[in-house]
């Protein structure tokens, strides 16, 4: 595990009862299955004996109605056999309805849990809990749990059967279930951890030609190509090495298994065959015998079998549970109000803030913002403007002193109607891989077409979407168009155009752009910021002239406040930082 | 009575496209050969093996008949040892078999591996982009696996399933003719079901895959924009139901899968079951009229449950052996592939003195769009150059042809006057640096990384080139220093980070010249100045192409080239360009409407 936000009990047991209140929450499927299993697993018990009776009836040469048994045999596997199905399919579906349960649970916690969460978290981690681990999970209940009933079941009427029919015989043959039990406890305890090792090489072997495939030109600018094969050689021979040692001591599981069963075949056959002469025992009832020995070995080898995969789900249970008890840091206080429509004041009264709290990235910082003011926030990395906006719409909390919206404390308004009020163009567009019109009426799921291109116009983005095929439903992304970074951006502005909000917060620090892309995008974020309250950080000359007021932080408060010519007079922090950032421009290429 | 059948490979699926099936399979001998003698031993144990399991009911037989019906205590404790020295027997060969399976499976994969990647470092880079990676990556971790399963235990399998069938088949029939044809009458029945199920269990297993994918994409997707979707509190209520939508699609995949694996057993049981009716009835009357014997009944029973075990494996294996020969194909004609730009006979090492370069009548294109015609270039030794121009000019390409990572279709590109072509790569590449745009470093230490820039430095020299280079802050800044790792994908470093990195390794050879391809495109502004810092104090005394966007650093060049279209637009100093009023000059004012910023730039630019 890579973090762990809350501590939690590792016990398999204490997991495995969570995790069964969910298959308790399906209490018809979850009795009618065992039930099923149960009875399949004792009709399967009177094969052998009805084989015995064949046997018998045949060396007495009574055969006139060996025919009747001979139809019970049939009729018994198609009954047997059908019980077995519905078993499987009770359980499966048992096991289906409590992952599809999980899954939505952790989905739902999932949308709740703030940014402090997916900062820490890696995105491939909260994937694999939602899909593989749910997996492990499904596999365990549809098939592990049902097959340890089935074993459990066979090993105890099995041993009776035994033991009622002929106890002497029977302990011949319970002296080779301990070890059919090594054996197989054995192959998990051994065996496994090497093909666990086996796949790490692998990944490695996998993750080398990754990147040599992906780096390939530099790779060959760098004539670099022997060294990659050297190094190639190393862990293909890794690789092979573990390969080989799992295989010697896999290759003796399988044998030694068959030996055991053959020996002890064998003491059987001469043990019971002493029995049948002395005419202790009939033929049919040995051969019945040996039937039931067979039908002991699978059961035992499939506990260790089945042990294993559920420590396995168990880790996964974990996981899973960890997601689900994580509290998401910014919660809504109980007696939250109802945001009503904002003119847009803003103001942080002395704001102490930092990612880590020991490290405060804003000390005592004080703002205060009109309504359809623009201000823009300047200061060198790490000053700590990108964090003081992510403050407004609450994806963090501050330590210290507090943020008021048109004079409502942030914290107790209900964080849904906070944010629908607040618009975001980030740094890093993010589109989803939807079409264009999805993507630009991503806040508002309901939004008309006219709605739609209405936002798209504004954001001089609209005739660049009608030149293409399909319009606004063209797909963005891998599967469908790849679109340049001014494009990206103007449907930015589109999608938070489209929301109208009251308070704006625009990043955008993003690499150069041509020239005729920037002059779009300057003009669509002229009309974007109309009649708003707007954050402005940017690297962007013609972004920063459309801000009427200048901010500067350092050192986690504000330094500098004022209008563009008259800092820049000061000759001060804000003189400074604006010769080293925006003094730099682009030649568009 | 039930059995477990097993169908071998029921996932796997295709068929070779283009390569017959022959020569593939020729190939695949070829490369088993090496292992021949393990091979010889393999098939030997097998036959032991297969004898050994035809003797297993035969021994019963004896027993019952000879030992327990007559009464013999002696023979039966006689018999009784010789299926225990059996069961040694098999034991052992068990043992073997296993053990030469797993060696030739795993010297086959290694061999594999081996000649897939030793030919990868020899291909074109045009050849190893876009939509290709993917697919050169699936080579070594899917398609190399599949044709190792199928080629080793597979094959094994196979052959001791068919010789097993044909065993069993005699030794029945020597029994008894009429019982041995009875019992076999299900076999066409069997054959019929069990390729239905695996048909369908195939495609049930791919919809689940299918769903899996979609579920993780559904997934992946709101991870990432989680924070997006966070400002956009609408979206919650439809990201919930989209969700809940592929989740309960996936569950109904599953459920399905299941439903029809769970039939497979069943099904074939019951026929079995018909089979073994069959046996009884008839069986057992040819016993009670003395015309078999009970032991013969008996090792009857057991040859038949040999029998048709194998048959269910036989039934699925031709379309496994498509899909292992599909894989194979994919290999073969990847093997085949012969790269375009190779080191020639006769070239040599030759030394870059001055390092002029130069274009002559160069035309190059790929996928069938011309990048240039004819396009004639010059740079003097030692000068500064750089290239601007819209995306797809052919900036990049340039530096491409310079490398020689490709081949102009015609014309030359002539170094201190000699074509690359006459360069070996090592010579060539060892003199000329390429810093790109997106950083890429390995997975190994940050010394290591530099030190590829010029194999066999010290660490001296390595730790010499990042102080002249003002680095030695940014080293300091890594958590160990030089020893840090980079992780795979470079992830556990910034990558501002990473590029003076890149900057650092290609400086460490010294190279005559120096091409930087929008080599501060993705930084921030302040590495970006602490990078072209570095850049002013090393251009001196080399030729250096500069591909770049941003003002700063195209003002470090002597001469700009505009290059539109393949076609070189303009050519010449900053303030000659900007005088001209020309295309350089238009993209320039572009940038700057406004007027009060203007004095500033001014300032600037006599600075610079």
């Amino acid at each position: 595990m890579l973090w762990r936000l809350v501590r939690l009990s590792s016990k398999p047991q204490r997991l495995f009862r969570r995790v069964f209140r969910y298959v308790m929450m399906n209490k018809a499927f979850f009795f009618s299955a065992t039930a099923l299993t149960v009875t399949s697993s004792l009709l399967g018990l009177v094969a052998p004996m009805v084989s015995g009776a064949v046997i018998d009836r045949v060396v007495a040469g009574n055969v006139s109605d060996i025919w009747v048994l001979a139809v019970v045999i049939v009729a018994l596997t198609v009954f047997g056999s059908l019980i077995h199905f519905g078993s499987d399919i009770i359980g499966e579906l048992l096991a289906q309805k409590v992952v599809y349960r999980l899954r939505t649970e952790i989905f739902e916690h999932l949308q709740n849990l703030s940014y402090s969460f997916y900062d820490k978290v890696d995105a491939g981690q909260i994937i694999t809990r939602v899909t593989s681990d749910m997996e492990q999970i499904g596999r365990l209940l549809g098939f592990a749990l049902p097959n340890l009933v089935n074993a459990f079941c066979m090993l105890v009427s099995v041993s009776c059967i035994l033991l009622f029919q002929n106890r002497s015989l029977a302990l011949v043959a319970f002296s080779i279930t301990p070890f059919v039990a090594v054996i197989s406890l054995t192959f998990n305890r051994v065996v496994r951890p090497f093909m666990q090792r086996v796949w790490t090489e692998v990944s490695k072997v996998n993750a080398m030609v990754q990147e040599v495939v992906a780096g390939f030109r530099v790779v060959k600018a760098l004539d670099m190509g022997d060294e990659m094969i050297q190094r190639f050689e190393g862990r293909n021979r890794e690789l092979y090495d573990i390969g080989m040692k799992t295989t010697k001591l896999s290759s003796i599981t399988w044998p030694s298994l068959g030996l055991i069963m053959g020996m002890g075949t064998a003491a059987i056959y001469w043990y019971g065959g002493l029995q049948v002469i002395g005419n202790i025992t009939s033929l049919g009832e040995l051969v019945a015998f040996t039937m039931y020995l067979g039908m002991m070995t699978w059961p035992i080898m499939s506990i260790g079998f089945i042990l294993t995969r559920y420590q396995r789900a168990m880790v996964s249970a974990q996981r899973i549970f960890e997601v689900l008890d994580t509290e998401p840091e910014v919660k809504e206080s109980p007696d939250a109000i109802e945001l009503p429509n904002l003119a847009g004041s803003v103001r942080f009264e002395d704001v102490t803030f930092g990612y880590d709290s020991t490290k405060p990235v804003l000390k005592g910082l004080n703002l205060s913002v009109s309504p359809g003011e623009k201000v823009a926030i300047i200061g060198s990395t790490g000053s700590g403007k990108s964090t003081l906006i992510k403050l407004i719409p609450r994806f963090y909390d501050p330590q210290g002193g507090r943020i008021l919206v048109d004079n409502y404390d942030i914290k107790h308004v209900k964080i849904e109607s906070l944010r629908k009020r607040i618009g975001i163009v980030h740094q890093d567009v993010f589109l989803f891989p939807l079409s264009i019109r999805e993507n630009i009426a991503y806040g508002k799921p309901n939004a008309t077409q006219d709605e739609i291109e209405a936002a798209a116009k504004a954001a001089r983005i609209h005739d660049f979407i009608k030149t293409l095929p399909q319009g606004y439903d063209t797909i963005i992304g891998e599967r469908g168009i790849t679109l340049s970074g001014g494009q990206r951006q103007r449907v930015a502005i589109a999608r938070s155009l489209l929301i109208d909000p009251s308070i704006l917060i625009l990043d955008d620090s993003t690499s150069s752009v041509d020239a005729d892309t920037e002059r779009e995008i300057y003009e669509a974020l002229k009309e974007l910021v109309k009649n708003r309250t707007v954050f402005i950080i940017t690297q962007r000359l013609s972004t920063l002239k459309l801000a009427d007021r200048i901010v500067v932080i350092e050192g986690g408060k504000i330094v500098e406040d004022g209008k563009h010519e008259d800092l820049l007079k000061r000759s001060g922090a804000y003189a400074k930082l604006y010769m080293a950032q925006f003094a730099r421009q682009e030649v568009s290429g | 009575m039930s059995h477990h059948y097993h169908f071998h490979g029921v996932e796997a699926e295709g068929r070779p496209k283009e390569v017959a099936s022959s020569v593939l399979a020729r190939w695949l001998l070829r490369q088993l050969s090496p292992m021949k003698f393990a091979i010889a031993i393999l098939i030997a144990t097998t036959f032991a093996t297969l004898a050994l399991n035809m003797a297993g009911p035969y021994i019963s037989k004896l027993i019952v008949d000879e030992g327990i019906t007559k009464k013999d205590a002696e023979s039966l404790l006689h018999y009784s040892l010789v299926l225990v020295a059996v069961a040694a027997a098999s034991f052992a060969l068990g043992f073997l078999r296993n053990y030469l399976t797993g060696f030739v499976n795993q010297r086959f994969l290694f061999e594999m591996r081996r000649k897939v990647f030793d030919h990868l470092e020899e291909m074109d880079v045009s050849y190893v982009s876009g939509e290709r990676t993917g697919k050169i990556i699936s080579l070594v971790t899917n398609d190399i696996e599949a044709i190792g399963d199928v080629a080793t235990s597979g094959t094994m399998e196979v052959m001791i399933g068919a010789l097993t069938v044909v065993g069993t088949i005699y030794l029945m029939v020597g029994f008894h003719l009429m019982l041995s044809l009875a019992t076999f009458s299900i076999v066409p029945l069997m054959v019929i079901v069990s390729r239905y199920f695996a048909k369908k269990t195939r495609e049930a297993y791919r919809l689940t895959r299918e769903k899996i994918s979609e579920l993780t994409s559904n997934v992946e997707q709101g991870v990432s924009g989680s924070k997006v979707s966070q400002s956009f509190v609408e979206r919650k209520e439809v990201d919930s139901i989209t969700f809940r939508k592929v989740s309960g699609e996936t569950m109904r995949a599953n459920i399905r899968a299941r439903l029809i694996f769970s039939l497979v057993n069943p099904s074939l049981n019951a026929i079995r079951a018909g089979s073994l009716a069959i046996l009884i009835v008839y069986g057992g009357s040819l016993v009670a009229s003395g015309e078999m014997s009970v032991g013969t009944l008996i090792a009857f029973y057991g040859y038949s449950e040999m029998f048709f075990r194998p048959i269910i494996t036989l039934t699925t294996f031709y379309s496994t052996v498509q899909a292992a020969l599909a894989a194979a194909e994919r290999v073969y004609l990847f093997l085949g592939t012969k790269p375009t730009v190779v080191e020639l006979e006769g070239s040599r090492d030759i030394e870059i003195e001055r390092g002029e370069i130069v274009f002559k009548d160069v035309s190059f294109g790929y996928g069938g769009n011309e990048v240039f015609e004819e396009l004639n270039l010059v740079v003097k030794p030692s000068e500064v150059v750089a290239i601007v121009g819209p995306t797809g000019a052919g900036k990049t390409t340039i530096t491409n042809l310079i490398m020689r990572l490709y081949d102009p279709q015609s014309g030359k590109v002539l170094i201190d006057g000699r074509d690359v072509k006459e360069f070996k790569y090592r010579s060539l590449r060892g003199q000329i640096s390429l810093v790109p745009q997106e950083p890429i470093l390995f997975n190994d230490t940050v010394l290591n990384n530099i030190r590829m820039g010029k194999r066999n430095s010290s660490d001296e020299q390595v730790k010499n080139i990042i102080s002249e280079l003002g680095m030695d802050d940014l080293i300091k800044s890594l958590p160990e220093g030089f020893y840090t790792i980079v992780s795979p994908g470079g992830s556990n470093l910034s990558v501002g980070q990473r590029q003076m990195i890149s900057f650092a390794r290609a400086m460490l050879k010294d190279p005559k010249i120096l091409i930087l391809d929008e080599a501060t495109s993705s930084l921030d502004p302040y590495t970006e100045s602490m990078l072209q810092k570095a850049m002013v104090r090393t251009m001196r005394g080399r030729t250096c192409i500069l591909i770049a966007h941003r003002l700063s650093t195209v003002k470090l060049a002597q001469r700009i080239i505009v290059l539109s279209n393949g076609k070189i637009l303009e050519e010449g100093r900053h303030e000659e360009l900007i005088l001209k009023g020309g295309a350089y000059s238009k993209l320039y004012e572009l940038q700057f409407g406004a007027a009060p910023i203007k004095e500033m730039e001014q300032a600037l630019v006599t600075k610079i």
